[in-house]
């Protein structure tokens, strides 16, 4: 493979020029904290930082999103999809977060292919930017420290200064050939120093499954009855914040908007979790998971032994948000090393 | 990228209300068609997302026959926002529906063999879907046991049906309520109690069980005691849904998403899955 490279100020450039003709959204600063947002000035943009609140997600399934809008004062209802298709340049992309793209796209654009997340998704260009993890990440664990696939341009920071670029897509590559080329300082890298930062990137991640993440899934089924559940079970508030920073997290309600004259209206999803109360209840009232521990066995499920299975790898990327946001430290790996222990033991 | 505005998965198609009808003071059924005019073409134990703009959108079983092309029916308990507004309904409105959604109860399979259905309460409309093909094809399966138990006699669904099923030969309807009244002369308690009266060739027989949670494991062991084999007993499990389409989440068990790999599952299947039943 072909690998460039760019200095910082020519990286810059480009971005400025990309700028001019695409939305860009990247990592910025809020408070103490990172949150992906619109950038104007690539000076804003915190390409590097770990842990953005929100995972960039949200530009192709986003926390609000009109599905329909439809009108209620003929004979007939009618309605009409909406659909966004701006293109839109997501810079600073994780791998962990490319993963969870990816984990999204098995079910949103799997099997009835959803074509309101398809078309934002199509039109979300992926700029990835490699990153040095902090104690909650734990990509080495889940196999994310490198992203194989998954983005239009990847950017691996170099010792020396400036990036090493990965084109990952035909798009990437028009991209490249309009945007970075040319720019000052760019150029063939002919010979890799990505090992380089990716080795200190490893050795950087302090947080560790104890078991491989192939075996994740037996490890989950065989724990379904563990005292681990009902232990953090008893704590956990069912805020559901686990879910809502949650890369791969992707279940929503559906809720219809009135107009004031009720004339017209529209129907919205909204992002939803299955740590909340009455995810599962259904009309009448039986709540099918009607406790926290039933609830976080089921999220936990999900992401290393449900959607491991269905969709051959795991929907946990490593990412350490559900880490960052749980009020009372509810932690992915945490919870798997003791439940791996627990096992451990029971076998000796 | 460019998306005709008609090719989302979640904009329902127009449907008119031809006729309803009250059997019981919580139950109306509609009968319903397509202003497309096409045929539903649903299989037994599919069902539909009924859609009312403004309000939102449920998951609704088809309780009429396949392979009808003039309409289609559903029997919908009044217990929610959206199904209270379907009451609400005149003959003539219109409303959306998606759909048809879901697995079936595999008719051809159960060809040729005995068959135990079983339905409590608003379990019924749905095993009805399977049960008026069978009876339309009556020479072509074993002995038939519908059994259907309800909490009091005020809440059994189409009565007249369960009479003119009990009439055919070699088809035994039986019934019974979880609590009588001056009204009922029949069994009380609940629909386990009437597995004394099934007689069928265990090695031959197909299960069909559509009711409340509470009921699967009980009916579940009782046809174990039959000698019924666990991937000859199908069931139909009821889940929140939002989508239909193995989309929202609501209705995962493991996983298997129910409105997509469902709702009707094989008790083999479902038996595995730590909290299908």
């Amino acid at each position: 493979m072909e690998l460039y490279k760019i200095d910082e100020k020519g990286l810059a450039e480009a971005m400025a020029r990309v700028m001019e003709d695409y939305r860009v959204v990247a990592p910025v600063e809020k408070g103490p904290k990172h949150v992906f947002d619109d950038i104007e000035d690539w000076s804003d943009a915190r390409p590097m930082a770990v842990g953005t609140v929100l995972p960039p997600k949200k530009y192709a399934f986003p926390q609000r999103e009109t599905l329909l809008r439809f009108t209620l004062t003929g004979e007939t209802p009618e309605a009409e999809a909406v659909m966004d298709d701006t293109p839109v340049v997501m810079a600073g992309v994780h791998p962990c977060d490319i993963a969870g793209l990816r984990c999204i796209d098995h079910t949103l654009a799997g099997r009835h292919f959803d074509e309101h997340y398809g078309a934002r998704r199509m039109n979300a260009i992926v700029f990835g930017f490699d990153c040095m993890p902090d104690e909650h990440c734990f990509c080495t664990s889940v196999g994310t420290l490198k992203a194989e696939s998954g983005y239009d341009l990847f950017f691996t920071p170099i010792q020396t200064g400036g990036f090493v670029i990965r084109i990952g897509t035909p798009r990437g590559r028009q991209l490249f050939e309009k945007y970075f080329q040319h720019a000052e300082g760019a150029g063939v890298y002919e010979e890799s120093l990505e090992a380089d930062f990716r080795q200190r990137k490893a050795e950087a991640v302090t947080a560790h499954i104890d078991a491989p993440v192939d075996d994740l899934p037996e490890v989950y089924q065989e724990s379904m009855d563990s005292e681990v559940w009902d232990k953090w079970g008893a704590v956990c508030f069912s805020c559901g914040s686990c879910s809502l920073v949650c890369p791969t997290c992707y279940c929503f309600d559906v809720q219809d908007r009135v107009s004031l004259d009720g004339s017209e209206g529209r129907r919205d999803r909204i992002w939803d979790a299955c740590t909340l109360p009455d995810f599962a209840t259904v009309a009448g009232g039986h709540d099918f998971r009607p406790t926290a521990p039933k609830r976080l066995i089921h999220r936990h499920n999900r992401k290393f032994n449900y959607q491991q299975e269905r969709y051959g790898e795991p929907h946990c990327t490593g990412c350490g948000r559900c880490g960052r946001s749980c009020l009372v430290h509810i932690n992915m790996v945490t919870v798997a090393n003791e439940l791996i222990a627990e096992q451990k033991g029971e076998e000796a | 990228m460019a998306l005709a505005a008609d090719s989302s998965i979640y904009v329902p198609e127009p449907v008119t209300l031809l006729e309803t009808e009250q059997p019981t003071e919580l139950e109306k059924v509609f009968r319903v068609k397509f202003d497309s005019g096409r045929p539903l073409g649903h299989g037994p134990g599919q069902f539909v997302q009924v859609s009312l703009f403004g309000i939102g959108e449920a998951p609704i079983s088809i309780c009429s026959c396949p392979g009808n092309d003039e309409y289609f029916e559903m029997t919908v308990r009044n217990v929610g926002m959206l199904t209270n507004k379907m009451h609400q309904m005149a003959d003539g409105a219109k409303f959306g529906v998606r759909g048809p959604f879901g697995t079936t109860f595999p008719m051809d399979e159960m060809k040729g063999k005995d068959l135990v259905m079983v339905a409590g309460g608003i379990g019924l409309p749905p095993l009805r879907s399977l049960i008026l093909p069978v009876m339309e094809n009556r020479d072509e399966f074993g002995k038939v046991f519908i059994l259907f138990g309800t909490r009091t006699p005020q809440e059994i669904l189409f009565a007249d049906d369960l009479k003119a099923w009990n009439e055919i030969p070699n088809t035994t309807v039986l019934q019974t309520v979880d609590q009588g009244d001056d009204t009922w002369d029949g069994n009380v308690g609940v629909v386990t109690t009437l597995f004394p009266q099934v007689s069928v060739d265990p090695d031959n027989t197909y299960a069909a069980i559509v009711g409340p949670p509470i009921m699967y494991k009980f009916v579940v062991m009782e046809l174990a005691k039959l000698g019924v084999a666990d991937e000859r007993i199908f069931m139909s499990l009821e889940r929140r849904m939002k989508c239909g389409v193995g989309k929202c989440g609501h209705c995962q068990i493991n996983q298997v998403c129910v409105c997509m790999d469902g709702p009707v599952f094989r008790y083999s299947e479902a038996r595995d899955m730590t909290e299908a039943i």
